[in-house]
């Protein structure tokens, strides 16, 4: 495939964190679904989404972070989002992402921010 | 000028094949990063738009990208298509909602909006085509 992508998922203490790379566009969206979904599953409601690495995404992307988020903060959990690039961070303030969610600069301070507000208002 | 094109299936499964194109594209035209990126978004934006809401519609959607004097062009065809400009038609989308207020869709073509210089539709004997206008300088 031309622009792979691929997802890596480790723990921080009692914290999820998933590490994007490459492309997250509608095609692969599902696979980002998926991990959170997962995560979920297992009953993990505290989750880091790691974009050091991600060179792309579109607003299939930018969905799967919206589908999830009413469920993880009425459970009392949240999605802290680190490490973007200026062009895909572009795309999360051009769609209003920074009043909605946490936005760090790396995964200690993800963390450092999930010990200060657990969660947030839906 | 540079200029590429294709035809390609109308399901997602088909997006690599897109991107690709785009890939071929930015190898020879005189664009950088800045310009590559709006085009490869837009590009996903209104090609996925067309496969998720025209469901009615078959055969492949042609694209095609181009230079023109100071503009990145692609077009995007859809050649059985009712008339529906994504653009104008679609709902506003109010990114200061807050998220429970929010609806999911329509995000995509809020981007393409605030990303490309010149939006143009037309429609004719079922066949509908999105232009999009991306200035190089």
């Amino acid at each position: 495939m031309a622009n792979p992508f691929s997802i890596k998922k480790s723990l921080e203490g009692d914290l999820s964190v998933i590490a994007l790379e490459g492309f997250l566009d509608a095609h692969t969206a599902p696979e980002f679904e998926k991990a959170i979904q997962s995560e979920l599953d297992a009953g993990n409601y505290r989750i880091i989404v790691g974009c050091e690495k991600l060179t792309y995404i579109s607003s299939a992307g930018l969905g799967v972070f919206m589908g999830f988020i009413e469920e993880i903060r009425e459970k009392g959990g949240d999605i802290k989002i680190c490490g973007l690039t200026p062009k895909v961070r572009q795309v999360f303030e051009i769609l209003g992402f920074p009043a909605l969610y946490d936005i760090l600069d790396d995964v200690p301070a993800a963390v450092q921010r999930f010990a200060e507000v657990p969660t947030r208002e839906v | 000028m540079t200029e590429v094109s294709a035809s390609v299936k109308r399901n997602l499964g088909a997006l690599p094949e897109v991107m690709r194109l785009a890939e071929a594209f930015f190898a020879s035209a005189p664009a950088g990063a800045s310009v590559r990126f709006p085009v490869e978004l837009a590009l996903e934006e209104i090609f996925t738009n067309i496969v998720r809401h025209n469901r009615e519609g078959t055969g492949a959607i042609r694209i095609d990208l181009r230079t023109a004097g100071q503009d990145v062009v692609i077009s995007i065809t859809d050649f059985d298509a009712p008339r529906f400009d994504p653009v104008s038609d679609a709902p506003p989308v109010d990114i200061d909602k807050p998220l429970d207020e929010r609806q999911s869709g329509g995000l995509g073509i809020h981007l393409v909006r605030k990303m490309m210089d010149r939006i143009e539709y037309s429609h004719s004997n079922r066949t509908g085509t999105i232009t999009l206008h991306k200035r190089m300088d």
